[in-house]
């Protein structure tokens, strides 16, 4: 299919355009520099297009999820897939998966319409820990490889490993959470990829030394104590963080460890340093907002990419709502940076979130101008005016008409793996490692992410 | 002859698929199983279940009923007269969903949506309820494998996993050994509870026995707990109730497992209400955790699909907790995926049956009391062992079934999506 968007006002930082007027066009798929004839042509004067956007930590498949559900406390994986396209995106990352747990997300994500799915494989410590001891970065890099390929992952991420060592009752467990990050860091470049960590606001200042190695997710928790500072450190070194996203009004909530929590809790043992909890709170309007801003006010040349975590309720006027704060604030250019460019980037995934030539037709456009008020603003992200996913049209006209099934799981094929040694960690499970892999049965289409 | 060996084959025999199935085939025909229980056995080689002498039967086509008599008729001819039977339909029912792979699941579930049926799960006394108090007080759950890895006190509450996932206590939750579990048995406190002594009762470290009394046992737990004396213990001794009080004490990771035992009494859903708030307060010092023992090898895989819509509601409007609660209608019109209905009705419901002329459409893989005496029965080929599909464990890990013999009848996703286009809906 041949497609002409013109007179656009487009914003993609990442091929230099700040929200000059222009045409993008689309041949098989892929945005080009000419076409000789456009079988369809999108009039988008007055409008502004930018990349379609990309969830780099999103909580929607995770094991458990569905349970909360039937309290009606998160909304249906199908009502989860129409909120994000409306809102513009087409590539969402789960990034709290489990060896065990993966075919139980991969499945849930299958059922996501629409959107393209990937996840990110927590890893096993219990498991890795011998290799922390001896020091081998290589062999440990090649068995976390391996584990990636069976649970068909796109990258990784460690589940808060200063709790694992704090508990001291077990004298064998004395590796100090310096020296685990620090052997992980080397992991992490020997990947070229930096690795997920989740951390308590005590080992903020432990990541910033590993600034390339590492990614912090979800730091908008931490903005709830008094990180701001040591956050501004770490993005100063040159980590990336993603935000995470608190909704005002009652939300889900994941907690890390356990503590007085009134209400309805549902508590989820994965196989992880400790359960994860899942609570409901409510959040004064505006208050969570305004931390994020905070942090958003001096990030410009940051590596900050604006993530969902758990998508709430009202998940596409919430979010409108903050991504026109964030438009009238810092611009569009700016926000085409946060939802697009930067976490392609984080991810890996070089040919989407952004508009160069050669690129995956992933393309957003809001029925707004840059002098639009707020609330018009938000009204135009929350319905995307029109949204194409590699080349095709799923919104028109603020109606969704694109094929619910045309969706990829995405994959990242590592090219140095121990199989044997990863197989040796998979036979200690219940499971025959070869129930674990992950396969198109299970994950729907499968499809390798290019390398560039 | 052509011999093959399929390794690691899921076992669709319960709620514990077993994945470490290797079968032998010789000809097309299962001649070995290995690591299989005597309930699976049943499942592969088509015998009764703990009774692997005897043949169960499987029917070879599909049937309606002329003037009483059985008549064989071709599958689409099958699917239009059950077409016919639904669409005449005041109710549809949809009785079983729980022995079936998620495909079926999901199809008959959403035809049963645009039909605005009512679902009756199989284990729905059990597994509704649970859901219905997770709903209100909030729940604790693991993975089997967190069990296996780090359970030291197990307890089976009004279950015998003997007889309702027999591998279980292998594989998980007694004899295996774990991560923090290196001497499987030894390193656990396991705790049976139940009416009568059963297999478990052998080799657990407190065989309690009750007389129906479980709010009282629990009761008195909670009470111990506290450091208080109870008042009463119902029907338990007292020695017992302590023993116990004092593993849950000591537990570092404690699972309960909870059978549909407890909650055959009036005081079910009041008993389920007070062991979620047992668990939470064991939750406050140590890990602990509450996990339904359902039986049907794919009961997690229905209730996934309903929730996985987001359809809260229907716990509250189309879904019934139990067979029993139905009373039978004139127009009303059961389908029956890959269950016995009949086989579980009461004999008022049976006569209520025949008196309102109540149509049956049977989807099974089994001549079964009710696919042999239904109205249309379409039968068809076994999940995981004839047809691909993929199933829940029950501790809701989903995994895949494989088909490694030659199917005779088509899949029941198949069929259902062949009744779905008859009824143009």
């Amino acid at each position: 299919m041949k497609i002409a968007i013109k007179n656009a006002r487009i914003y993609d930082p990442a091929s230099g355009r700040e929200g000059n007027i222009g045409t993008v066009l689309i041949e098989g798929g892929r945005i080009v520099d000419n076409i000789d004839t456009a079988q369809i042509e999108i009039d988008a004067e007055g409008r502004v297009l930018m990349a379609g956007a990309i969830d780099v930590n999103a909580h929607m498949a995770t094991y458990g999820l569905n349970f909360i559900r039937s309290c009606g406390l998160l909304p249906a994986e199908r009502d989860i897939g129409e909120a994000y396209v409306h809102l513009g995106y087409t590539f969402v990352n789960e990034a709290f998966v489990t060896l065990h747990t993966a075919a139980y997300t991969h499945y849930e994500l299958s059922s996501v319409p629409w959107l393209h799915t990937s996840i990110f494989l927590s890893l096993p410590l219990y498991d890795l820990e011998n290799f922390v001891r001896s020091g081998d970065v290589e062999k440990c890099a090649r068995v976390v490889t391996a584990l990636g390929e069976i649970s068909k992952c796109i990258g990784f991420r460690l589940f808060e490993p200063e709790l694992y060592y704090e508990q001291d009752i077990y004298s064998h467990r004395n590796i100090e959470a310096s020296r685990l990050l620090e052997f992980f860091a080397r992991v992490a470049d020997t990947l070229k990829l930096r690795i997920f960590v989740h951390p308590r606001e005590a080992s903020v200042s432990l990541i910033s030394s590993y600034p390339e190695s590492y990614h912090l997710s979800s730091v908008c928790e931490l903005l709830a104590g008094n990180s701001l500072k040591e956050l501004k450190a770490v993005l100063d070194s040159g980590a990336s963080v993603d935000t995470g996203f608190i909704p005002s009004g009652n939300h889900l909530r994941i907690l890390p460890e356990p503590q007085e929590i009134p209400g309805q809790v549902f508590k989820f043992d994965i196989g992880l340093t400790h359960p994860v909890y899942y609570v409901l709170a409510s959040g004064e309007e505006n208050e969570e907002t305004n931390k994020l801003m905070d942090l958003l006010d001096a990030s410009n040349d940051y590596k900050m990419a604006f993530s969902m975590m758990l998508p709430a309720k009202d998940l596409s006027q919430n979010c409108a709502s903050l991504w026109a704060s964030i438009a009238s604030r810092f611009g569009f250019s700016f926000l085409a940076r946060i939802t697009r460019n930067v976490p392609a980037e984080i991810l890996g995934i070089v040919d989407r979130g952004n508009l160069n030539i050669g690129s995956t037709a992933d393309i957003a456009i809001y029925d707004v101008e840059t002098e639009s008020d707020q609330e018009s603003m938000k009204q135009a992200f929350s319905s995307c005016w029109c949204l194409l996913k590699d080349g095709e049209i799923i919104i028109s006209d603020g109606e969704i008409v694109g094929s619910e099934s045309n969706k990829k799981t995405w994959f990242r094929k590592f090219s140095d793996s121990d199989r044997e040694e990863a197989l040796k960690i998979l036979r200690q499970s219940s499971f025959r490692p070869e129930n674990l892999e992950i396969t198109d049965e299970i994950a729907g289409s499968l499809a390798e992410i290019s390398e560039g | 002859m052509d011999e093959k060996i399929i390794t690691s084959i899921v076992c669709p025999g319960c709620g514990c698929l077993c994945d470490d199935i290797d079968v032998q085939l010789s000809g097309g025909s299962i001649v070995q199983i290995n690591n299989v229980c005597s309930w699976g056995i049943g499942r592969f080689v088509d015998r009764k279940k703990f009774a692997n002498k005897k043949e169960r039967k499987r029917p070879d086509g599909h049937y309606t009923r002329i003037n009483g008599a059985r008549k064989s008729v071709p599958l689409d001819e099958a699917c239009q007269l059950a077409a016919d039977v639904i669409r005449a339909a005041k109710r549809v029912l949809i009785y079983g969903l729980c022995q079936s792979g998620n495909r079926a699941q999901a199809r008959i579930y959403r035809l049963g949506k645009k039909l605005g049926a009512t679902f009756i799960p199989s284990e729905g006394p059990l597994v509704t309820m649970f859901l219905e108090q997770f709903k209100q007080n909030g729940l604790s759950l693991c993975t089997l494998e967190d069990v296996r890895n780090r359970a030291d006190v197990v307890v089976f509450w009004g279950a015998n996993p003997i007889h309702s996932c027999p591998r279980l206590v292998s594989r998980y939750a007694l004899f295996a050994r774990g991560r923090f579990t290196e001497r499987g048995e030894e390193d656990r406190k396991a705790f049976i509870i139940d009416l009568h002594p059963t297999e478990l009762t052998k080799v657990c470290n407190e065989a309690i026995l009750k007389d129906g009394d479980d709010l009282a046992l629990l009761r008195a737990l909670r009470t111990l707990l506290n450091g208080e004396k109870p008042e009463e213990y119902g029907t338990v001794k007292p020695k017992q109730a302590r023993e116990l009080a004092k593993a849950l004490e000591e537990g570092l990771y404690i699972a309960f497992f909870c059978g549909r035992g407890p909650f055959y009494g009036n005081d079910g859903k009041k008993f389920l209400k007070e062991m979620v708030d047992l668990v939470a307060y064991l939750n406050e010092k140590a890990n602990c955790v509450l996990l339904p023992l359902a039986t049907d090898f794919n009961t997690m895989g229905f209730y996934h699909t309903i929730l996985r819509d987001g359809d809260c509601d229907v716990l509250g409007k189309s879904l019934m907790y139990d067979v029993r609660d139905w009373k039978p209608r004139k127009g009303d019109v059961v389908i029956g995926l890959g269950s016995d209905f009949i086989w579980f009705l009461s004999d008022e419901q049976k006569v209520r049956m025949r008196t309102k002329d109540v149509k049956v459409i049977s989807i099974s893989s089994y001549e079964t009391l009710t696919h042999v005496n239904c109205t249309v029965a379409l039968s068809c080929a076994m999940a995981g062992i004839e047809v691909d599909d993929l199933a829940y464990r029950l501790d809701s890990l989903p995994v895949k079934l494989k088909g490694i013999r030659k199917p005779m009848l088509p899949a029941d996703w198949e069929i259902l999506e062949r009744l779905e286009t008859s009824l143009k809906i």
